[in-house]
């Protein structure tokens, strides 16, 4: 019954992961701009990556391989992000066609430049 | 019909050649008198169409067809890769080898190369030159890239190329302060316990040059600068590659003639042990970490 019941853990982290990569994956196709598809991906790299960790943790049992990866899944979620930002920093600066997929507030009302 | 018109033009026209050429050299050659070549008739000899030849290529199969391949490949590969494992030996389990290179490695490694990692038996022990050639080939390759990229001297630094210092972002330099100690102590550890455990010196290098190259991107080369200069950079990497081709020469030498080696084997699994390993994956991982950080300086800066 134990045994079940951390199967059934273990498996919900990892559909949780799975999930996010999916959507990572399709995110990163259809969506059209660079910053979007950005935003779509590095939420695969925290939450999936970590999530999978976890999922793992559980299904492997308590020992030494359990801190290694709760170590692995810590170091992505503080990396991925910064390095993401970077990206996007760097695209926000350099980048020709911002000003296509930005909605500036105008009055009261949303509007993109022309 | 073309080809005897446009002969005696080129005859010609090379005749003129020649004398603007000698007026050019007495520096009274006027530019504006010189015969304008006339426009080149591509586009004629392509049979007028103008279109790229990219979408000339016909215009496809429909998207189905694409679809369809591509889900049968992505198939394909995935029951191969998992066939393949479902094939191999499991963990911990005894084999009937077929090669006898494998049996040989797998029964006698440990025996005669002193590494609990067999892998890192075979790559510094067995086939030792082969990861010497693999060093040679990365201080080539940072080599090339000196020789292509560093700036002349200091006050021809190309000011145009930058487009903008991100390294003074406060949320990268909070980040690499915290990390970066890690990843050097993880690194030393990949290093100097490669003949124990998954790891050696490419790896436990690369991790090693990826804090420089962290350290260099979120603080500048000034900082990174002060942990390996162009001299300390020289240095290393002389000093790995020639303590790599002597030790392994002695050993090989003392080995291979049943000589008495002063590098013993030790007992297996010590941190000491393993005879030349340790010290080999030390070199080479000096070697990958002064490479991976040499590249990335070079192409950020042009220079250490």
């Amino acid at each position: 019954m134990a045994e079940w019941v951390r199967f059934g853990i273990s498996a919900l982290f990892a559909a949780v992961g799975i999930f996010a990569f999916i959507s990572a994956a399709v995110g990163a196709f259809r969506l059209d701009y660079v910053l979007s598809r950005m935003h779509a991906t590095a939420l695969a790299d925290t939450v999936g990556i970590g999530a999978i960790a976890i999922s793992a943790a559980i299904a492997a049992g308590v020992d030494f391989v359990t801190l290694k990866l709760l170590f692995s899944a810590a170091a992505m979620v503080l990396t991925s992000p910064v390095s993401t930002h970077m990206l996007a920093e760097l695209e926000y600066r350099t980048g020709d066609e911002l000003y296509k997929h930005v909605k500036f507030k105008v009055g009261k009302k949303w509007e993109r430049l022309k | 019909m073309k080809k005897p018109k446009t002969q005696p033009e080129t005859a010609k026209s090379s005749g003129t050649a020649a004398s603007s050429i000698k007026k050019w050299l007495d520096f009274d050659l006027d530019i504006d008198s010189l015969p304008v070549p006339p426009p080149r008739e591509s586009a004629e000899d392509d049979g007028g169409d103008e279109t790229p030849l990219l979408s000339r290529i016909p215009k496809s199969a429909p998207r189905f067809v694409y679809t369809a391949l591509a889900a049968i490949c992505s198939i394909v590969l995935t029951a191969t890769l998992i066939l393949t494992v479902e094939g191999m030996p499991r963990y911990g389990e005894d084999q009937d080898y077929m090669d006898t290179v494998t049996y040989e490695y797998i029964t006698h490694g440990m025996e005669y190369t002193g590494a609990v990692n067999i892998v890192a038996g075979i790559i510094l022990e067995y086939r030792a030159f082969d990861t010497l050639g693999e060093s040679f080939v990365l201080f080539c390759a940072v080599t090339c890239v000196l020789v292509l990229l560093r700036a002349d001297s200091a006050d021809s630094q190309p000011e145009d190329v930058v487009f903008r210092d991100l390294s003074h972002d406060a949320i990268l330099r909070r980040t690499v302060r915290a990390i970066v100690p890690l990843v050097f102590m993880f690194g030393v550890y990949v290093l100097l316990n490669g003949h124990l455990s998954p790891g050696g010196g490419f790896s436990g290098g690369a991790v090693i040059g990826a804090g420089l190259v962290m350290v260099s991107a979120a603080y500048g080369g000034d900082v990174s600068g002060r942990i390996v200069s162009e001299r300390v950079f020289k240095i290393v990497t002389t000093c790995a590659l020639s303590f790599y081709c002597l030790g392994k020469s002695y050993t090989f030498f003392t080995g291979a003639n049943g000589l008495h080696s002063i590098v013993g084997n030790g007992t297996p699994g010590d941190i000491l042990s393993a005879g030349l390993i340790l010290p080999l994956n030390v070199a080479v991982g000096m070697v990958v970490a002064c490479t991976v950080y040499g590249i990335y300086r070079m192409f950020d800066k042009r220079s250490f």
